[in-house]
């Protein structure tokens, strides 16, 4: 056993007992949304529904997971006990205790404000105060990641920091950085809202200060299963990682270019003009980069594992891999999903072509299929993998797993590629009831149904991902054992010390902030707009 | 054998190095577009920046109701004027013709709104303390939706107008410039 | 060595030996990495065409935006 077992699984229960409420609401919006439900949907439940649906799966399911997953990495790929444990449970209790906070506010109508809060309306303090102890909690993780790398170089002059845990600091680097926008929109003006200290708020501002929140923290849900991809796929597929330096580099590439260009959800706004959009959208570019190398690394990995068991040809390889085996399984649905959730979001990027999509159903279904379905479906294989060495059991069959993951995408592809096609006829978000009388709309309805049909498979799904854990606590077969980690074709002796730190990366992120988010900042304070009311939701 | 290591690695490294250049001209190839359309033809995400206060702009000025809905300037310029408000557009319904350069532009008193309008590039949020401006030429004709697509609370499913976009040549305004729409 | 050192131990490493014959791996090497290049490149490709597709056939007839 190791120290941190208990702890990992505490925050993977926590993580996916969100995961799964959440997807129970999803679903029953789903159908009120629908022709079917169309009579039902009261816009004060579905509403509190969709704040409740998407706070849990963006902010606890997500930081949860990636801090347990975060600790057995720390302590499997050092080889060393994770230093702190005391402070990592205190973490763990602070996000815990947020959560629960936050999901009361939610359940009593007081804070139906959505996961992505609309200042000037304004919910129940307690609703932010929950969230904010959330990203407490998950600090203390980012200090122990940094902490324990740290030590471990310190104990290993000159080696190179293994890669799963170099990308995992990377990524607890990048989530300090991701939080600055929304803990300052949070704490220097919507909880003064809320808590009645002030009766305006400038809306620009809070937006903007989100917005330096709101696309890094995809890219903080991501790297985990790019960590997955690196060090963990390549050795299911019976293989080994094509590059380890191109590993470092995609790590580093996200970190530095995931933050400046969250005014990329902004594209719409009246606050910003073209200057700043124009730069933003650049630097977006940017980080489509390291998941275009990565596709071509880690294929090249998987060209390895298929030719070593017999493929041959331009493509035979493909067909040699391991399909049944649940982390390769999923790694490859993955890409699929990533191919059509990626090119989404080139479309979204596109600066003026953003007006075609913005707040349609088509960003609704470019995140579940890109977060929902590429990244999702990994941090069910990465449980897959981890779980049965938490608690030294093995499965009794590898087919419920693979099963759960098949139906997952299918339910995934039949529940978002409709979406899509519906944004593009106009069909906006965050609509309780569509008024299927309305000829254009009622054009909409069987496409609607359609992808309830996918919501339904989904929650199928989600009910099998917990009974395949469930099944594996009661197997018999002591197991759990093995190494799991993949090598590299070249394990690096040593690496250059910018790809074995972040030191020069941090002054690179600070640069690129202040070039990108500077001014656009700054213009709120220097020159205030016309602040709008509060607007209390509770 | 380490000499034939190292040779192996740099030749990996090649190959990244070939599918980066690769990666970088379809990257670079999108943004020539990007930029290309947005100079020569002037395809942008709306972003003129004018503030205005939210909580008196339905008193005077431009957006007091009766200077609301659609208006030809002297000079021929088409402008549409709407505030977007807790839970409605008002007015719910503005005339526009197609093939002409047309203006519009929003001001919201209280919560962020946002609209699009169906089956047109015509989108953009609305934001308290800010007017937001979109130029545009509709492409085609018909009685256009154009929802509230942003959350503003609980009433927000059913705010919507409605854009009656007209042949150029039916496009009529009145002796003082305003045009309306045609009862339905 | 501390006992938790040793519970996990340098031998027992979750990255360690993964069996894969270094002969077979050199040979596999040489065609290495044809087959990703066609696979990423024909994926990458179709994203191209997809968004060019969109762009010119469904964005820009719905009229300018500024």
């Amino acid at each position: 056993m190791r120290s941190v077992d208990r702890l990992c699984l505490a925050h993977f229960r926590v993580a996916f007992a969100a995961f799964l409420v959440a997807a129970i609401l999803g679903t029953w919006q789903m159908w009120v949304r629908s022709p079917l439900g169309a009579s039902v949907g009261d816009p004060d439940i579905y509403f509190l529904s969709v704040t409740a649906h998407g706070a849990s799966m963006a902010y606890v399911l997500t930081t949860f997971f990636i801090m347990g997953f975060g600790y057995f990495v720390a302590e499997t790929s050092l080889g060393r006990a994770l230093p702190g444990r005391a402070w990592a449970w205190l973490g763990f209790w602070i996000a815990l205790i947020g959560t629960l906070m936050a999901v009361a506010t939610i359940l009593s109508g007081r804070a139906s404000v959505l996961y992505t809060f609309y200042p000037p309306m304004t919910a129940n303090a307690f609703f932010y105060i929950g969230l904010v102890l959330v990203v407490v909690g998950s600090w203390v993780w980012c200090v122990l990641m940094i902490v324990a790398m740290t030590q471990w170089k310190g104990e290993n002059p000159g080696a190179a920091v293994p890669l799963a845990m170099y990308g995992t600091v990377a990524n607890a680097i990048l989530w300090l950085w991701t939080t600055v926008g929304v803990a300052a929109e949070l704490l220097f003006q919507v909880i003064p809202a809320a808590l009645s200290w002030v009766q305006t708020i400038d809306a620009g501002l809070a937006r903007t200060l989100f917005s330096w929140t709101l696309h890094a923290i995809v890219y903080f849900w991501l790297l985990p299963a790019y960590i997955a991809f690196y060090t963990m796929v390549p050795r299911a597929a019976g293989g080994r990682l094509y590059s380890d330096t191109m590993g470092r580099l995609t790590f580093i590439l996200f970190l530095i270019y995931s933050l400046p260009v969250g005014m990329h959800h902004l594209f719409m706004d009246p606050e910003h003009g073209n200057a700043f959009k124009f730069i933003q959208m650049l630097l977006t570019a940017f980080v489509a980069v390291p998941t275009l190398l990565t596709i071509f690394t880690i294929s090249a990995s998987m060209e390895v594992a298929g030719r070593l068991r017999g493929g041959r040809g331009l493509f035979g390889w493909i067909g040699a891999l391991p399909w049944d085996r649940p982390m390769v399984l999923a790694a490859g649905l993955s890409f699929v999903m990533l191919g059509f959730g990626g090119g989404g979001g080139l479309v979204n990027m596109s600066y003026g072509m953003n007006a075609m999509i913005h707040n349609t159903a088509w960003v609704t279904a470019h995140f579940h299929l890109i977060f929902g379905g590429t990244v999702v479906i990994m941090y069910f294989a990465i449980a897959y993998e981890i779980w049965p060495r938490l608690i030294a059991r093995e499965y009794a069959s590898v087919a419920p797993l693979r099963r759960q993951l098949w139906l997952w995408f299918i339910g995934m592809m039949v529940m978002t590629l409709p979406w899509h096609w519906l944004g593009l006829q106009g069909q906006w978000r965050r609509v309780a009831n569509f008024n299927y009388a309305d000829p254009i709309i009622a054009s909409w309805g069987p496409w609607v149904t359609v992808s309830f049909v996918g919501g339904l498979m989904l929650l199928i799904s989600a009910l099998l991902f917990a009974r395949n854990l469930f099944a594996l606590h009661q197997s018999a077969i002591a197991g759990g054992q093995g190494p799991f980690y993949a090598l590299a074709i070249h394990p690096p002796k040593r690496v250059p010390a910018a790809l074995n730190g972040f030191g020069l990366w941090n002054v690179l992120v600070a640069v690129l902030m202040l070039a990108a988010y500077g001014y656009p900042i700054a213009q709120f304070i220097v020159a205030p707009s016309p602040s709008a009311m509060v607007h209390r939701v509770e | 054998m380490a000499e034939s290591a190292d040779a192996q690695e740099r030749h990996i490294l090649a190959t990244e190095l070939r599918w980066s250049a690769m990666v970088a001209v379809l990257v670079a190839a999108i943004l020539s577009v990007v930029v290309y359309t947005a100079i020569s033809v002037g395809i942008n995400p709306p972003s003129n920046v004018e503030r205005i206060d939210p909580k008196s702009l339905h008193l005077t000025g431009e957006f007091a109701e009766h200077n609301l809905g659609t208006s030809v300037a002297a000079d021929g310029a088409i402008t549409a004027r709407m505030v977007a408000t807790q839970f409605a557009f008002v007015p719910r319904c503005i005339a526009l013709p197609s093939g002409k350069p047309v203006t519009l532009r929003f001001a919201s008193p209280d919560v962020v709104h946002g609209l699009l309008i169906t089956g047109t590039n015509v989108n953009t949020m609305v934001v308290p303390g800010y007017i937001a401006q979109v130029h545009t030429v509709f492409t085609q004709t018909g009685d256009l939706l154009m929802p509230c697509h942003e959350y503003c609370g609980l009433g927000h499913s059913e705010m919507w107008a409605v854009v009656q976009v007209v042949p150029e040549k039916e496009f009529k305004p009145a002796s003082d410039g305003r045009a309306s729409c045609e009862k339905r | 060595m501390t006992h938790l050192e040793s519970q996990i131990g340098r031998s027992s490493l979750p990255q360690d030996k993964d069996g894969i014959d270094e002969g077979s791996l050199e040979s596999v090497m040489r065609e290495v990495p044809r087959g990703a290049m066609a696979l990423a490149g024909t994926a990458v490709a179709l994203l191209t065409v997809g968004w060019v597709a969109i762009y010119l056939f469904v964005f820009v007839p719905r009229g300018v935006v500024g």
